[in-house]
């Protein structure tokens, strides 16, 4: 009996501990909380847009950081490769899958003003087809079917079409303040329909934008105004947060994050790819040639040393090329494992038992160069003598486009939501891209089976990254990714939850200082 | 003295060929593709080789090396810099757009060193061997040899961080906040004229003591004339021509040489823009840059030559 009331009196007093620490905000404020409104939330990026930031059809890499705080998209996708409304409420795929339909959001206007409708659609989507935007080329035309109704006729489908719409080709800015103003107007001077109208932006500076009264999404946003910071060196980005001259700080994965982490701050992170080598393997005269030795080169490699050593826990080994956010990722998949011996035992089979001397040209701005010393050493162990050619990147993007001989490329393999766009983007027999990396027979039959149906199907895409697996087409080495310190009292930007690292959610984020 | 000018101005306009003909073709020569920089990773599988054509005729960049310089510098003479590769915007409004910022630091931090180095000089070889004298040497020293963005990141843990009395980084126009102006520059200033005081104190002091010990000077004392006298007209005035020749030089430094300042504290100076350039083969960017730097190199040179004559009459022009 006494035990009992022990035990109850026990329970009793750590709920009221709990409730008490509860009650005087022993823990942190999250999204559950009731959002506030107000305060500007200055976000710092390494590098800021190039200078095209109203103008959707001209708009290339960065720009797309500029435009997200004003101007909306007709869909928005998630990570898991869902597609969401924004504004257009609904689209249908036509039976013949000749054309997709979207029902546009009605009562949403421009911050000039004036309206957004099917025409104003058009005229979009018009201007990305006319400058053969990415994810274009199989629109035919786009046509109004009626006041809030748009149509894009394709030549052929394919399961990507949708998400290249959550993107640049999807933006919608204002026609009537392009036709009055001109388009090298309006390629510094956004108008678009979304949370924040733009008021300045001076490029590798700041870009500035305040609250749109009038944002269709009534109640929001919550924040008074976004500030876009350009800040290039790592050290003055660290002091610019912990001087709380800024809210959120876009780095990269690794050291940076740890110590980001270590000082107090929120950590948001996302794999965006996976670092991979790509072999010279459609060369006769290349080693590369040789499956056994591309499998070697796979075997000499200690990827968990390589990511334990480089990953301060951000980062992971890569056994397979999704990575582990991807829909595409199998997490049962064990791959090639650390073995130099059968590297070795592979390397004279094919005959080269004293290995032979090649080179890795890696991506500079995006891998790690110890990572790329790391691999030079385990590949010299199994006798094989690389050079480490370091490039800039328009060298780099001339042997991406050309070729290059008894070499391997390293650079990450970007993930799309949709993997099937990963695939077609890098990997098709349409992507003049790599050209120097053989693409095994029926491959490319596996990507269009993929690409074609009417969404995206996992099986469909592991059988083509099973083909690509047998025939080692690519070595994935390590997982990278990108990351975002943040205040502690700042939430729901939305950031690495959107299909791109670019998208966020301006009109979702609020401050609790 | 005329002639000497408009020979000078003659000379000085035949090296500004020159080395705008060395930077056009040594851009040229670096490897890499300046189209290959400017397309992103989508465009450059998306792209077709007539896009790619397309965008090297947009630039000129498939005509001869010979005939893009006569196309540009023909253009420049007319005020035209032309276009940037990477932002494809006119380089003439790039560079006005950042010119007041670079020299706003610039000749701050210039003006500085003058106020400040020079007097340390004096004062240091007039009180030569006695603690003030050690202790400028000392800190000329370190002036010297301290790496700027070391001081810059130094200045910005102590006073930002530790202190939090001046801002991290960023630039204000003075027309537009004074007083945060004020703030954002007291630390790259700072940093920008640290070396230049250092360096103008030494010149100063060495030439001050070799000065010092000439027979006018001896007999200056021997006359009873007052010590300010002597070391203000007699001794520094002749004692600052290599000064004056040191500060010519490092006057370049205003617009090319601000580059790890500009980093370390986030400024969108000129001398930011020019290594970006360098890195992403913007020949436009670069060619207008030096073209800037040479002209500015040149003037100053001639001032400098010029001035030697006032500091001392016995100089003649011929």
């Amino acid at each position: 009996m006494k035990g009992k009331w022990f035990s109850v009196g026990s329970i009793g007093c750590l709920v009221l501990l709990i409730v008490a620490l509860l009650l005087v905000g022993g823990y942190p404020a999250h999204s559950q909380d009731k959002p506030q409104y107000g305060g500007i939330l200055r976000v710092v990026e390494g590098a800021g847009p190039r200078g095209c930031i109203g103008w959707p059809a001209n708009a290339v890499g960065n720009d797309a950081l500029g435009m997200k705080p004003c101007i909306e998209y007709l869909v928005n996708q998630d990570n898991m490769n869902k597609i969401l409304p924004c504004l257009a409420t609904d689209w249908k795929v036509a039976r013949d899958r000749k054309s997709i339909t979207f029902t546009l959001r009605k009562g949403v206007k421009f911050h000039d003003g004036s309206d957004f409708n099917a025409e104003v659609a058009r005229f979009n989507l018009q201007a990305v087809k006319d400058a053969k935007a990415s994810g274009t080329a199989s629109w035919t035309s786009v046509e109004v079917v009626d006041d809030y109704t748009v149509r894009i006729n394709l030549s052929e489908y394919n399961n990507n079409l949708l998400a290249r719409l959550s993107g640049s080709p999807g933006a919608m800015v204002s026609k009537e303040a392009v036709e009055k103003n001109g388009i090298e107007w309006a390629k510094l001077n956004p108008v678009g329909t979304g949370p924040f109208k733009f008021v300045s932006f001076q490029r590798d500076v700041v870009a500035k934008y305040t609250r749109n009264e009038n944002y269709w999404d009534k109640g929001k946003p919550y924040l008074d105004g976004v500030e876009l910071h350009f800040i290039k060196d790592p050290m003055t980005q660290q002091a610019v947060m912990r001087a709380g001259e800024a809210e959120v700080l876009g780095i990269g994965l690794g050291k940076m994050a740890a110590d980001m982490k270590a000082l107090g701050f929120k950590i948001i992170s996302a794999p965006s790819g996976t670092v991979s080598l790509l072999p010279d393997s459609k060369n006769a005269d290349s080693p590369f040639g040789n499956k056994k030795v591309r499998e070697a080169v796979e075997y000499a490699i200690d990827r968990e040393a390589i990511v334990k050593g480089k990953g301060y826990g951000f980062l992971k080994a890569a056994y397979q090329l999704p990575p582990s956010n991807s829909m595409a990722y199998d997490p049962n998949f064990k791959g090639r494992q650390y073995d130099p011996e059968k590297a070795k035992k592979l390397l004279t089979e094919t005959g080269y038992p004293n290995g032979f001397a090649t080179k890795i040209i890696p991506m500079s701005f995006d891998v790690d160069r110890d990572v790329m010393v790391a691999l030079q050493s385990y590949l010299g162990e199994v006798g094989i003598k690389v050079d480490l050619d370091f490039v800039d990147y328009g060298r780099y993007s001339e042997y991406r486009r050309k070729g290059w001989h008894n070499a391997l490329l390293c650079q990450p393999i970007a993930v799309f939501p949709n993997y099937n766009q990963t695939l077609d983007f890098y990997f098709s027999a349409k992507s003049p891209d790599f050209p120097s990396l053989a693409r095994p027979a029926g491959f490319d039959e596996l990507i269009q089976k993929s690409i074609s149906t009417v969404e995206a199907k996992k099986r469909n895409i592991q059988n083509v990254l099973e083909k690509m697996f047998d025939e080692t087409m690519v070595i994935p080495i390590n997982e990278v990714g990108r990351g975002y310190a943040v205040q502690n009292y700042v939430h729901d930007t939305g950031h690495l939850e959107w299909g791109s690292w670019t998208n966020w959610t301006p009109d979702r984020a609020w401050m609790s200082k | 003295m005329t002639t000497y000018i408009i020979r000078r101005v003659i000379q000085s306009m035949l090296v500004l060929v020159m080395v705008t003909m060395i930077v056009f073709l040594v851009m040229r020569l670096l490897p890499g593709d300046p189209i290959y920089m400017l397309i992103t990773e989508d465009d450059l599988i998306q792209s077709s080789e007539e896009k790619i054509a397309a965008l090297r005729h947009e630039f000129g960049l498939d005509k001869p090396i010979p005939v893009q310089y006569i196309n540009w510098f023909s253009a420049a003479v007319c005020g035209d810099l032309g276009v940037s590769i990477i932002h494809r915007g006119k380089v003439a409004k790039e560079i006005i757009g950042r010119l007041p910022i670079t020299l706003h630091i610039g000749l701050l931090a210039f003006i500085i060193s003058i106020v400040v180095g020079i007097p340390l000089g004096v004062v240091s070889a007039v009180r030569r061997g006695r603690w003030l004298d050690t202790g400028v040497t000392l800190l000329a020293n370190l002036g010297i040899t301290i790496p700027v963005f070391w001081l810059g990141i130094l200045m910005i843990y102590f006073f930002a961080l530790y202190l939090g009395i001046l801002p991290v980084q960023g630039y204000t126009s003075p027309f537009e906040d004074f007083w945060m102006s004020t703030r954002k520059i007291i630390m790259p200033v700072f940093c920008l004229s640290v070396f230049p005081i250092a360096s103008a104190a030494r010149q100063t002091r060495s030439s001050m003591l070799e000065i010092m010990r000439q027979d006018y000077i001896r007999t200056a004392w021997a006359k009873g004339l007052r010590e300010r006298l002597i070391i203000v007209r007699h001794a520094l005035k002749n004692a600052l021509i290599p000064v004056v020749t040191l500060k010519g030089l490092m006057f370049r430094n205003i617009i090319g040489g601000s580059v790890l300042v500009e980093t370390v504290f986030n400024i969108p100076g000129m001398g930011r823009l020019a290594v970006d350039g360098v890195i992403s083969h913007d020949y436009a960017i670069v060619q207008g840059i030096v073209l800037l730097i040479a002209t500015v190199v040149l003037v100053v040179n001639l001032v400098v030559d010029l001035s030697y004559g006032w500091l001392d009459p016995r100089i003649r022009y011929g």
